[in-house]
């Protein structure tokens, strides 16, 4: 029986992402659910674009399809846990990286496929489209992100049917790391 | 005394010398004629009617306790006092509290950002006489807290965060478009002049 043999070192060199390109950004609505009911939220508002130390983790379109998107989220652990994200629970933007740019303060938009093995454990599948736009947390930055979306609802947000794909995704998560999104192909 | 607070929606001067506003002014502050409906404090019957004018009563302003400091906020900001009220949720979430590696938002972070909101609200109203609406109070992944404002005229983002010991309150607001754009940072210490007449435009 062959042993399955887990790569440490990406296959993966990021590529050039270009103006003409576009990413999404997903946005959770855990925090809104806390909120009283009569206490409406702009969505997305500003606290979904604060970034990591390294940045703000987006999936470059053109490396994507919006539904898989959805199945990452969906096959990925909540952080320190061994629970599955609700993808359910997230709302995906789009953006052109030509918007992104002209922000002050933005340096740059980045791939940053991630790879975590071959196959990845269950719960941390590999995203090649993973990209970072960096900036530090800056309110300018984190306002206008916020405000492209309401300015642009029509072309920025990504009306997806979550619910299509519950059982493709309760059907990979059965595989556990046996997947396209855990394997490379 | 709260009289000193109401404006009259018609003319846009405060009055200092009855306490009164029309119901127009009272839906401006957050009053409606439901109130009863959705459990208010206020009591409509306590009101005398005439003529689309409605007499307060004289003890009506509101206390915030923030964490047993107890802040008085005048009957005009009620909107905001009740923002501020929803925004105890902030103060129960746990690390992780997004799935995504939140920290816990300190509690001494929050008593910062509400001192804050409530410091420049009631100096915005009583030394500028413009009553401003009531921010989003949100809380941020990285363990600061975003008060957020879109009027008419204006937008306008605080991030309130620790650094180095101290609370600094990060701020970017505009006419939109870019237009007429401030940004910086203030200490939560002290009121800034300049931040709080920009913030009239949140009115």
């Amino acid at each position: 029986m062959d042993e399955v043999t887990s790569l440490t070192i990406s296959p993966w060199q990021p590529l050039l992402i270009g103006n003409e390109d576009f990413v999404y950004r997903q946005v959770h609505v855990q925090a809104l659910l806390k909120l009283p009911a009569s206490k409406k939220r702009r969505y997305p508002n500003e606290t979904h674009f604060v970034p990591d130390p390294d940045g703000l983790s987006v999936y470059w379109k053109k490396q994507i399809e919006l539904k898989n998107v959805f199945i990452t989220i969906g096959l990925s652990y909540k952080f320190n846990t061994n629970e599955f994200k609700d993808h359910t629970l997230f709302k995906v933007f789009e953006f052109p990286v030509a918007f992104i740019k002209t922000i002050e303060g933005i340096s740059q938009v980045l791939h940053a496929p991630v790879f975590n093995g071959d196959p990845a454990p269950v719960g941390y599948p590999n995203i090649f489209s993973h990209s970072l736009v960096a900036y530090e947390n800056d309110p300018e930055i984190r306002l206008k992100l916020s405000d492209y979306c309401r300015d642009n609802n029509n072309s920025s947000f990504c009306d997806f049917d979550v619910h299509s794909i519950d059982n493709e995704v309760g059907k990979l998560r059965d595989k556990l790391n046996d997947t396209p999104f855990h394997k490379v192909a | 005394m709260i009289e000193n607070y109401l404006v009259d929606d018609k003319s846009r001067k405060t009055r200092n010398d009855i306490s009164w506003c029309d119901y127009d002014s009272m839906r401006l502050i957050g009053f409606n004629r439901d109130s009863k409906k959705e459990n208010y404090f206020f009591d409509e019957k306590a009101f005398k009617k005439e003529s689309g004018i409605i007499q307060l009563p004289k003890n009506l302003d509101l206390e915030v306790d923030l964490d047993g400091q107890i802040f008085t906020v005048p009957f005009t900001l009620k909107h905001i006092a009740d923002e501020i009220e929803a925004s105890n949720f902030i103060k129960k979430l746990e690390v992780n509290w997004d799935g995504e590696n939140a920290k816990k938002i300190g509690p001494n972070i929050w008593t910062a950002a509400i001192k804050f909101l409530i410091e420049y609200s009631i100096y915005i109203s009583k030394a500028l006489n413009t009553i401003i609406q009531a921010p989003e109070i949100n809380p941020c992944k990285d363990d600061s807290i975003d008060l957020s404002w879109r009027s008419i005229k204006s937008r306008l983002l605080i991030n309130i965060r620790l650094v180095n010991g101290k609370f600094i309150a990060y701020y970017y607001g505009d006419n939109y478009n870019n237009n007429d754009p401030i940004k910086g940072s203030v200490s939560t210490e002290t009121i800034s002049e300049f931040l709080a007449v920009w913030m009239k435009s949140l009115a």
